[in-house]
C-alpha cells in the first residue's frame, strides 16, 4: 500500500498535478537528506568496520523498497523549488561519483583500497568494482557518470572539455566492469544519441567519443566480448536469471500483493521465485510489493522514456540526462541497484521528471 | 637405607608404567613414516581429476522405498497432518526423486592442491552430480594438517572452462572456518580424501587408544575403532539411531562394531595402498602409482561405496511400534569415485598464511556446528580461538543479537513513517493544487 501510494504521488508529480508548498518541501528535503547521508556514511563505514554489517543489512532491508522513490522526490523538489539545494546535492553526488569511478579505475589497475568478500572474475580477468561491492553496481554508477559527462559536453563553456573527459572516462569504466547490463544500457542510449545527433550536431562529438573509447577498450581488452558471447553458451548467471524470471508469473498469481517474508516456511523450495532471485529491478518490485506497484512503476518509466525522447527530439542538452535514463532503465532489467546506487539513480530519474515541458516550445539549444 | 629402597621402587614402577603406556614399536615406526610423508607432501603441488559415478538403484529397491514412503504419507494424511493437496505434492516429489535414481549420474571436477610447507591450499570446482546447486561454483580452501579447514566464498564459474578453474582463484581470500571433516572440495568422506590427496597423516584423526597396528612384511595394517562418518566422529559402535525404529536398514544392521583399516606400504614411503571403511561399506584401492623423486603418489584411486538395502518384506505394527518383517538384506555398489593424478611438481610459489588470511580479517566460524547454524563472527587476531573460547564468544554474540533485535523491532515499527509522510504531504499538495485550479477556473 505504502509503495503504491508513493508511486502514485510520483506519477502525479510527473504529470504536474502537484505544486509543492515551499516550507513543507524544505522540511521534506531536510528529512530525506538526513536519511541519505546516514545511508551513504553507513555504506562505506560498514566496508571497513564489518561488525556493523548486521545493523546495516537491517537498515537496507527496511529502506530499500522506497529509497529510490525518496531520492526521486528529493531531486524533483530541488529542481522545482530549491535550486540552491539542488546544486549542493549535485555537488555531493558528483563527488561521490568521481570517487567511486576513480576507485574502479584503480581497482582495474590492480589496486583495491580494501578487500571485499566477493571476487568477480572472468577467465582470469578481475572485474573491477572499486569501493563498491560489485561490477554491476560500478556499471550503473558509470552510466550516471556518462550521462553527466554528455550533458556537460553539450554546453558551450569550460564544462565542455570536462564533460568530454567524463564521458570517455565513464565509457571506459562501463567497459572495464564487463557488466553486460551496463553495456546493453549504454548501447541503447548510444543508438538514441545517434538519432538525436541527426538533428543536433553537438551530439556527434560525445557520442562519437563514447563509440571510440569502446572500440579502443575492445581492442585492448577483447575478453569483454567473449563474456557477451558467453551469455548464449550456458552462462550460469544468465541461466539463474532465466530460471528466476520463469517463476515470476506463477509467484504473482499466487501472491498478487507481494511475497510474504515467511514464505520459505510454507512453500516447498524451487516452485516459486522469491524476492531477490529475479535479478530484475521491475520484477523485484512486483515480487516484493505486488502487481499494482509493478504497473505503477511501468507507467512511471514509460513517462520517463517518453520525456527522454521529447528532450532529445527538441535538441535540448537535457536530452543527455534522458539518454542516461534510457541507459539505466534498460540496465536494471538485469539487476537491481544496491542501496547506495538507488540514491543517485532515483535522483537522476527525479531530475528528468522535473524538467519543464512546454509543448509549444520551439526546438533550441539550451545555454545553461 | 629404607628410604633409598622406597625411592628406587617408585622410580622402577614409574619406569615400568611409562614403558607399558608407550606406543608399540610398530605404531611408533608407522607414526614416524607417515609424519615424514606428510612433511614431504607439504612441498608438492598436485592436480587431480575427480569423477563421481552414482549408480542407479535396482528397480525392486526403488519400488520398496516408494511403497514405504506412500504408506507413511497416507498415514500422515489419515492423521490429518497433511491435506489432500500436500499429500499429492509430497508423493509427486518422491516419485520424481525416485525417477532420478533410476539412471546413472556422473560428476567431474579438477582439483589443485598446493603444499605450502605448513598448510595446503586446495582450489577447484565443487564436484557434484545431477542438477546440484553447487555445480557451477569454484572455491578455495586452506587445510591445516590435522586441523580445521578455512574456506573462501563459493564463486560462480563459466562451465566450459571448469578444467581451468583452480587458476582463477588466485586472489581469493579465505574467511570461513569449518570443522576438519567439512570441506567442499574433498570428495566423498573428506577425512579420507585429505589422507589420500594431501598425503596427510591419518593418525591425526584417530586417538592412539583406539588404534592397533600389525606388521606383515613391509606392510603395516592399521586398525581403528574411531572414524568419521557423515562427517561426524564415531567410535567403537556403528552409529545406529534409536530415534528411527521404523527404518528397516538401521534395525537390521544395528549393534555392529566399528572398525576401519588402512593398509600402508613402507616400501612406497608409507603410502596408503588400501582402505576398508566401516563394515566394508567403503573400500579404497590404489590401482596405479607414480614415482616422483623418492616419493610415491597414487596415480589412480578408486573409492567404492556400498549401500545396504532391504528388499521385500512388509511393515507391521506391534504394540504401537512399527517393524519391518520378512525382508532380505542386499548389498550393492552405490557410488564409484575415481581420482586420477594429472600432474605433480614441487611447489614453486610460496604464499604466506598471513596473505591468505591477514590478521584483522573478519571470519565466520562454523566449528560449533554447521548444521545447527551456531556460527560465530570475529576478527582473526593471528590465532584461532579454542572451541571453549568459541563457545563463550557465541554466547556473548547471542546476547548482543537479542538486544539488537529488540532495537530493530522498535525501528521496524517506525520505518513506515517516511513513506507515510511523503504520501500525506503529496496528497495535501495535490488537493491544494486541485483547489487552486478549480478556483481559477470558477467563472464567479
Amino acid at each position: 500500500m505504502l509503495i503504491s501510494g508513493m508511486l502514485l504521488i510520483l506519477i502525479l508529480m510527473h504529470r504536474g498535478k502537484i505544486s509543492p508548498a515551499f516550507v513543507d518541501a524544505q522540511i521534506i528535503l531536510l528529512i530525506l537528506n538526513l536519511v541519505f547521508i546516514a545511508i551513504i556514511i553507513l555504506y562505506f563505514v560498514s566496508r571497513v568496520e564489518h561488525s556493523i554489517l548486521p545493523q546495516f543489512a537491517w537498515l537496507v532491508e527496511a529502506v530499500y523498497g522506497w529509497l529510490w522513490i525518496a531520492a526521486f522526490v528529493s531531486v524533483w523538489l530541488g529542481t522545482r523549488i530549491n535550486r540552491r539545494w539542488l546544486r549542493i546535492a549535485q555537488g555531493t553526488i558528483g563527488l561521490l561519483l568521481l570517487t567511486v569511478l576513480i576507485t574502479v579505475l584503480l581497482h582495474a589497475a590492480g589496486y583495491l583500497p580494501y578487500p571485499w568478500v566477493q571476487v568477480y572474475t572472468f577467465r582470469g580477468y578481475h572485474r573491477p568494482h572499486g569501493l563498491l561491492t560489485s561490477p554491476l553496481e560500478a556499471g550503473l554508477m558509470a552510466l550516471i557518470g556518462w550521462a553527466w559527462g554528455l550533458y556537460w559536453a553539450l554546453q558551450s563553456d569550460f564544462r565542455r572539455f570536462a564533460g568530454l573527459f567524463l564521458t570517455g572516462f565513464s565509457t571506459a569504466i562501463v567497459y572495464l566492469t564487463l557488466s553486460r547490463s551496463a553495456w546493453f544500457g549504454l548501447g541503447l542510449a548510444v543508438i538514441g544519441g545517434l538519432l538525436f545527433a541527426l538533428h543536433q550536431k553537438r551530439f556527434w562529438l560525445p557520442i562519437g567519443l563514447t563509440i571510440g573509447i569502446f572500440i579502443v577498450c575492445s581492442i585492448e581488452l577483447p575478453i569483454g566480448w567473449q563474456r557477451s558471447i558467453y551469455a548464449a553458451q550456458g552462462d550460469p548467471s544468465v541461466l539463474t536469471r532465466l530460471t528466476g524470471w520463469q517463476g515470476v508469473a506463477t509467484t504473482l498469481l499466487r501472491y498478487p500483493f507481494g511475497v510474504p517474508d515467511q514464505l520459505s516456511a510454507i512453500e516447498p523450495p524451487g516452485t516459486l521465485t522469491l524476492p531477490g532471485a529475479a535479478l530484475n529491478f521491475y520484477l523485484e518490485i512486483a515480487l516484493a510489493f505486488g502487481i499494482v506497484p509493478l504497473l505503477l512503476t511501468g507507467i512511471i518509466f514509460s513517462m520517463l522514456l517518453a520525456r527522454a525522447w521529447w528532450l532529445g527530439s527538441r535538441g535540448l542538452p537535457e536530452a543527455a540526462w534522458g539518454l542516461g535514463t534510457i541507459a539505466t532503465a534498460v540496465a536494471v532489467l538485469f539487476t537491481y541497484p544496491s542501496v547506495l546506487v538507488s540514491i543517485p539513480l532515483g535522483g537522476l530519474w527525479g531530475m528528468v521528471s522535473a524538467m519543464e515541458v512546454k509543448p509549444d516550445a520551439p526546438p533550441r539549444l539550451y545555454h545553461d | 637405607m629404607r628410604l633409598w629402597i622406597v625411592i628406587i621402587s617408585i622410580t622402577l614402577s614409574v619406569q615400568l608404567l611409562a614403558q607399558g603406556s608407550a606406543p608399540p614399536a610398530e605404531l611408533k615406526a608407522l607414526q614416524q613414516g607417515l609424519t615424514q610423508r606428510e612433511r614431504d607432501w607439504l612441498q608438492l603441488t598436485t592436480r587431480w581429476r575427480v569423477r563421481i559415478e552414482v549408480l542407479p538403484k535396482p528397480q525392486e529397491v526403488i519400488e520398496a522405498e516408494l511403497k514405504a514412503i506412500e504408506q507413511d504419507v497416507k498415514r500422515r494424511f489419515q492423521r490429518g497432518e497433511l491435506n489432500q493437496q500436500q499429500m499429492e505434492q509430497v508423493l509427486q516429489h518422491a516419485r520424481k526423486g525416485m525417477f532420478t535414481q533410476r539412471k546413472k549420474e556422473v560428476g567431474e571436477s579438477i582439483l589443485k592442491v598446493e603444499g605450502q610447507g605448513d598448510y595446503w591450499i586446495a582450489s577447484g570446482q565443487i564436484c557434484t552430480v545431477g542438477n546440484a546447486e553447487n555445480k557451477a561454483l569454484v572455491i578455495k580452501e586452506v587445510l591445516l594438517p590435522g586441523s580445521y579447514v578455512i574456506s573462501s566464498l563459493k564463486q560462480p564459474i563459466e562451465t566450459q572452462h571448469a578444467s581451468k578453474a583452480p587458476d582463477w582463484l588466485d586472489s581469493t581470500r579465505v574467511q570461513f572456518v569449518m570443522p576438519e571433516a567439512r570441506t567442499f572440495l574433498m570428495p566423498r568422506n573428506p577425512i579420507l580424501t585429505r589422507v589420500l590427496l594431501l598425503g596427510e597423516n591419518p593418525l591425526h584423526w584417530m586417538p592412539s587408544e583406539f588404534v592397533s597396528v600389525q606388521k606383515q612384511g613391509a606392510a603395516y595394517i592399521l586398525h581403528s575403532r574411531y572414524w568419521y562418518h557423515n562427517p561426524e566422529r564415531v567410535k567403537e559402535q556403528w552409529p545406529v539411531g534409536r530415534e528411527v525404529p521404523n527404518d528397516p536398514t538401521q534395525q537390521l544392521i544395528a549393534n555392529m562394531g566399528l572398525k576401519v583399516t588402512f593398509y600402508v606400504d613402507s616400501t612406497r614411503q608409507f603410502a596408503i595402498t588400501r582402505f576398508e571403511g566401516i563394515q566394508g561399506d567403503e573400500v579404497v584401492e590404489v590401482n596405479r602409482w607414480y614415482r616422483f623423486g623418492s616419493l610415491w603418489l597414487p596415480a589412480k584411486i578408486v573409492i567404492q561405496e556400498f549401500e545396504t538395502d532391504v528388499v521385500g518384506g512388509e511393515e507391521v505394527i506391534r504394540d504401537g511400534i512399527r517393524y519391518w518383517q520378512g525382508g532380505r538384506i542386499a548389498r550393492r555398489l552405490a557410488t564409484r569415485t575415481t581420482i586420477e593424478l594429472l600432474s605433480v611438481d614441487w611447489t614453486r610459489r610460496s604464499i604466506a598464511f598471513k596473505d591468505m588470511l591477514p590478521a584483522d580479517q573478519s571470519l565466520v566460524d562454523y566449528r560449533l556446528g554447521v548444521d545447527t547454524h551456531r556460527t560465530v563472527t570475529y576478527r582473526y587476531s593471528g590465532r584461532f580461538p579454542s572451541l571453549k573460547e568459541l563457545s563463550e564468544l557465541y554466547q556473548q554474540q547471542q546476547r548482543q543479537l537479542a538486544s539488537t533485535q529488540a532495537g530493530n523491532g522498535w525501528a521496524t515499527k517506525w520505518v513506515w513513517l517516511v513513506p507515510a509522510l511523503l504520501i500525506t504531504v503529496g496528497l495535501l499538495w495535490f488537493l491544494r493544487t486541485q483547489r487552486h485550479f478549480i478556483k481559477r477556473n470558477d467563472p464567479r
